[in-house]
């Protein structure tokens, strides 16, 4: 097949391949509305007045970093981190059990105990831009009943405001 | 076949340079650039459109929206990635796509350096969560300056080669 040159853009051509942008922009975002407002996962559209700005699923609940660290005072919480086992291996909260999302299942049974007796459990994840912290709350909804919390400042909130930590691998 | 020219023998020097025949607009190097950036876009979009609302944390983290209005981006830019994306690898109305898709690496790019300059330490969220966290820095506006090069392409050549239907 012989390659076919194609036509260069006049201003006519530049305009309708706006145009089409637009038309792709706007019709694609439609989309996204309606598909959110019937969807299981979707989100408000705009938090209405009062309500937590940053959505959350059912049964999962924001805890300040300053009500995580007087949890973490009282010994009154198991703190899970969801961030990779070599970022909770550089500095992590004391006594924190480490169960990231991926491979979830593995890292549960290794604290299986521990989670199912906790009187409540608040996990955490690197800063206010990650979610691994929910999907990690979220899996444990489906073993443990609610709520759980998470901190949605993250672990370098908890490290900026001078809380505890300690290195080591888990065990 | 030769190629057609918009502008007669009088035509300007840079629509004739633009239609002259080189290895950059072959139509094979365009279908080349425009399945590249319609399967990076199409796989980047998929895990942000099933979970808007982590996408929605992530955009917040960049500090450049008001909380009120960052689910409404979490919602519908996915949708728009993966639109304009789609629309790439099926080459239906490439020069738009590849239009939205510049239009959105130096969205990307300018809310990175944004972040960076002002010293956030915070996740990239471009291949959320398919590759993992990948810490915001330098080489991904690097290389989102790089995707911008096949985009011009399409946009300046755009190919029906490989194409559901012709540009």
């Amino acid at each position: 097949m012989t390659p076919r040159l194609t036509r260069t853009s006049g201003s006519s051509e530049i305009l309708a391949a706006l145009l089409g942008a637009a038309a792709i922009v706007l019709g694609s975002a439609t989309v996204g509305v309606v598909v959110n407002h019937f969807s299981p996962r979707g989100i408000p559209l705009f938090p209405q007045p009062g309500e937590q700005q940053l959505h959350l699923p059912p049964g999962v609940e924001s805890l300040a970093l300053e009500d995580a660290y007087i949890a973490f005072d009282e010994n009154s919480a198991l703190f899970v981190d969801a961030r990779p086992p070599e970022e909770y291996a550089e500095q992590h909260i004391p006594g924190a059990v480490n169960v990231p999302p991926t491979d979830f299942e593995a890292h549960f049974l290794d604290w299986a105990d521990e989670i199912e007796t906790a009187t409540r459990i608040v996990v955490i994840c690197a800063g206010i831009e990650c979610s691994d912290s929910i999907q990690v709350a979220e899996r444990l909804l489906e073993i443990v009943d609610g709520p759980v919390y998470v901190i949605e400042e993250g672990w370098r909130a908890w490290q900026d405001a001078g809380y505890p930590a300690q290195r080591g691998a888990a065990p | 076949m030769a190629g057609r020219r918009l502008s007669g023998p009088a035509g300007s020097g840079a629509l004739n340079a633009a239609s002259r025949p080189n290895w950059l607009g072959h139509p094979a190097v365009g279908a080349a650039c425009r399945l590249l950036l319609g399967a990076v876009f199409v796989y980047a979009s998929f895990p942000k459109l099933l979970r808007p609302g982590d996408f929605a944390r992530l955009v917040h983290g960049y500090q450049l929206l008001h909380p009120d209005l960052v689910n409404l981006v979490g919602i519908t830019l996915p949708w728009i990635e993966v639109a304009a994306g789609a629309f790439l690898l099926l080459g239906i109305l490439p020069r738009s796509s590849a239009a939205i898709v510049a239009g959105l690496l130096a969205l990307f790019m300018a809310a990175g350096f944004l972040a960076l300059a002002r010293g956030l330490d915070i996740e990239c969220g471009c291949f959320f969560p398919l590759m993992g966290g990948h810490e915001l820095g330098w080489d991904l506006l690097a290389r989102d300056a790089l995707l911008l090069l096949p985009a011009f392409q399409v946009m300046i050549w755009p190919s029906s080669f490989l194409a559901w239907r012709r540009a």
